[in-house]
């Protein structure tokens, strides 16, 4: 609700019935069209506009649209064309008839001093006395050095692979960097922004739909940091990455069913419903800054960072982690007087992410209103078990 | 071949399980299942953005012959109904000669609905409707039309982005200002 009046912006209502994601912004919204007559009008004039359209295009646009001319051809004989002209010319095929052929000597001649010619280079570059590491590079510390007196090829084989190992560090460190900056100021924490790094190795950090405030505390904290680029894009639709699992939601303005059902244990509806609500956010926020950080930094790569960035990754890494468990305790202790009965053992789920967006998805339905086929005693049985499975999972992984 | 399954998955999934034998399908066979899917999808779209009907249908196998040829090099295609799409763009953008094609939809279209018809009142209202809603569409920019028709195709904004060439942001703009011309026309 950022217009001066109190009401929900059309951007903002045109996200609620497009983006189908229930952020913590569109369930607030949602509870806010619920209950205000001009936002609610102007919400189903805009679904009726989509629908007018998608009718539009049903009953106007596709029986006006010409018929394919002929019928339409089957695709396989042109597929086997495209086969056998590109066999024709396949390199293979090249190379494959040129050793059966009947070659002249001089030709056979020519291809045997290229082999040789081949060996020797390797043998040149393998045997060459390597340049002294310059001071500036840190030493690769697990990979032996020692060159064995066997075969030229072993040689530059064990060489090779250990190239990238010192290069790799200082870039990492960049991002490790920017990680923890963005820590720092918690815009890891559900802000849409993204990092990524470009195949020149440039970091990105990318944001959507950031305020201008926001946007210059994030510029501020990366600033000092070399080879990072900020870009911003002004946008009412959230980023597809945290939407892209989710539900459609449909708007009901009736009252919540459940309302009625949790009322002994939930007085005070919107208080506790915000409460959960939260606690879901936040959970669903640790979980997946642990999972960008597990996507950008897998164990191989950690193993290769220097120990300072190691040491910054698992401070960050324990920081979401002990929220995300403390989190996961306190929506526990809130809905307790909401199961029925006395939950199962959860089953420890891997994918923690995946534990915290099931919960996610049942707390929606209770208490964020978002549609379902199911009964509200199966609803409930799934938030028991979801919410068990969740705290098995962090056990699990502690 | 039972083809349902594209709709669940993506083509590149099982591409490489084609390629290595373990599916009992080859990947032509999987291509050919795609194209008799999605080709006159692809072939509505391609009219929409002013390829006549000849060179469309024409565009259309060129677009699915480019997807057997990237899947056999080994591509890694996540999406194929928005890869073909783009593809069949990029074509159809090569190809265009000129809007003609649009402009001659618009007209006929417009012809229909303005026809005089014994039909009853709610036939009458709706064609009303629908004429000011075909005007207020024409009125929009080709980008602004693309986004709505693709839309309502069913893709989301990433995948639209992906087709037009634009970021995911510029594509939620294009619909908003699409959707509130529309909306202005209908209810103002």
């Amino acid at each position: 609700m950022t217009e001066m009046n109190g009401h929900a912006e059309f951007e903002q209502l045109l996200l609620l019935i497009d983006a189908s994601a229930p952020t913590r912004a569109t369930r607030s919204l949602r509870r806010h069209v619920a209950a205000c007559w001009k936002c609610r009008t102007r919400l189903e004039e805009l679904e009726e506009t989509v629908r007018e359209f998608a009718r539009y295009h049903e009953k106007v646009v596709l029986p006006n649209l010409p018929p394919a001319p002929q019928a339409w051809p089957d695709l396989r004989r042109r597929m086997q064309e495209a086969d056998q002209s590109s066999q024709m010319f396949g390199l293979w095929t090249r190379v494959s008839s040129y050793f059966s052929m009947p070659a002249p000597l001089a030709r056979r001649l020519l291809l045997g001093i290229l082999v040789v010619g081949c060996c020797a280079l390797a043998f040149t570059i393998a045997t060459r006395k390597k340049p002294a590491e310059s001071p500036a590079v840190k030493p690769a510390a697990p990979v032996s050095r020692a060159v064995s007196p066997a075969s030229p090829l072993e040689h530059i084989s064990k060489i090779v692979p250990a190239l990238p190992k010192l290069d790799k560090p200082s870039l990492a460190d960049s991002e490790v960097q920017v990680f923890g900056v963005l820590h720092e100021i918690e815009a890891d924490l559900g802000d849409p922004v993204e990092v990524s790094r470009t195949a020149s190795g440039e970091i990105k950090v990318v944001g959507t739909g950031v305020s201008a405030a926001r946007q210059e505390e994030i510029r501020g904290a990366v600033r000092a940091i070399p080879n990072v680029n900020t870009e911003w894009h002004d946008s009412p639709v959230r980023p597809e990455s945290r939407l892209r699992n989710a539900k459609s939601v449909s708007l009901e303005a009736a009252r919540n069913p459940f309302e009625g059902i949790l009322q002994p244990v939930a007085p005070d509806w919107e208080s506790f419903s915000n409460r959960v609500l939260d606690e879901s956010d936040a959970i669903l926020a640790r979980a997946h800054a642990l999972r960008t950080l597990e996507e950008h930094f897998p164990d191989q790569r950690r193993a290769r960072l220097a120990p300072e960035d190691q040491n910054t990754l698992d401070q960050i890494l324990s920081a979401h982690f002990i929220a995300f468990g403390s989190h996961v305790r306190t929506l526990g202790a809130i809905l307790a007087p909401v199961f029925p009965s006395r939950p199962e053992p959860g089953q420890a789920h891997p994918d923690m992410l995946a534990a915290a967006q099931r919960v996610d998805r049942v707390v929606s339905i209770i208490f964020g209103g978002a549609a379902t086929t199911e009964t509200p005693s199966q609803v409930l049985a799934d938030l028991s078990q979801a919410a068990a499975d969740l705290n098995a999972a962090v056990e699990a992984k502690r | 071949m039972d083809t349902r399954f594209l709709k669940l998955a993506s083509v590149g999934e099982f591409a490489n399980e084609a390629r290595s034998g373990k599916l009992k399908v080859t990947l032509q066979e999987l291509v050919a299942a795609t194209y008799e899917e999605l080709r006159d999808d692809v072939f509505r779209y391609l009219i929409l953005i002013g390829v006549g009907p000849d060179e469309a249908q024409e565009l259309c196998q060129e677009a699915f012959l480019r997807l057997y040829a990237a899947l056999r090099k080994g591509q890694q295609i996540d999406n194929t109904r928005a890869w073909v799409f783009t593809v069949a763009r990029n074509c159809g953008f090569s190809a265009r000669a000129s809007q003609a094609t649009l402009a001659a939809f618009d007209t006929a279209v417009e012809e229909q609905l303005c026809s005089p018809s014994p039909s009853p009142e709610k036939v009458l209202l709706d064609r009303e409707r629908m004429l000011r809603l075909h005007r207020a569409v024409s009125s929009l920019s080709h980008q602004q039309r693309q986004c709505l028709h693709l839309r309502v195709e069913g893709f989301r904004y990433r995948e639209i982005a992906e087709i037009l060439g634009v970021g995911s942001s510029t594509v939620g703009e294009f619909l908003q200002r699409a959707i509130t011309r529309l909306r202005k026309e209908l209810y103002d």
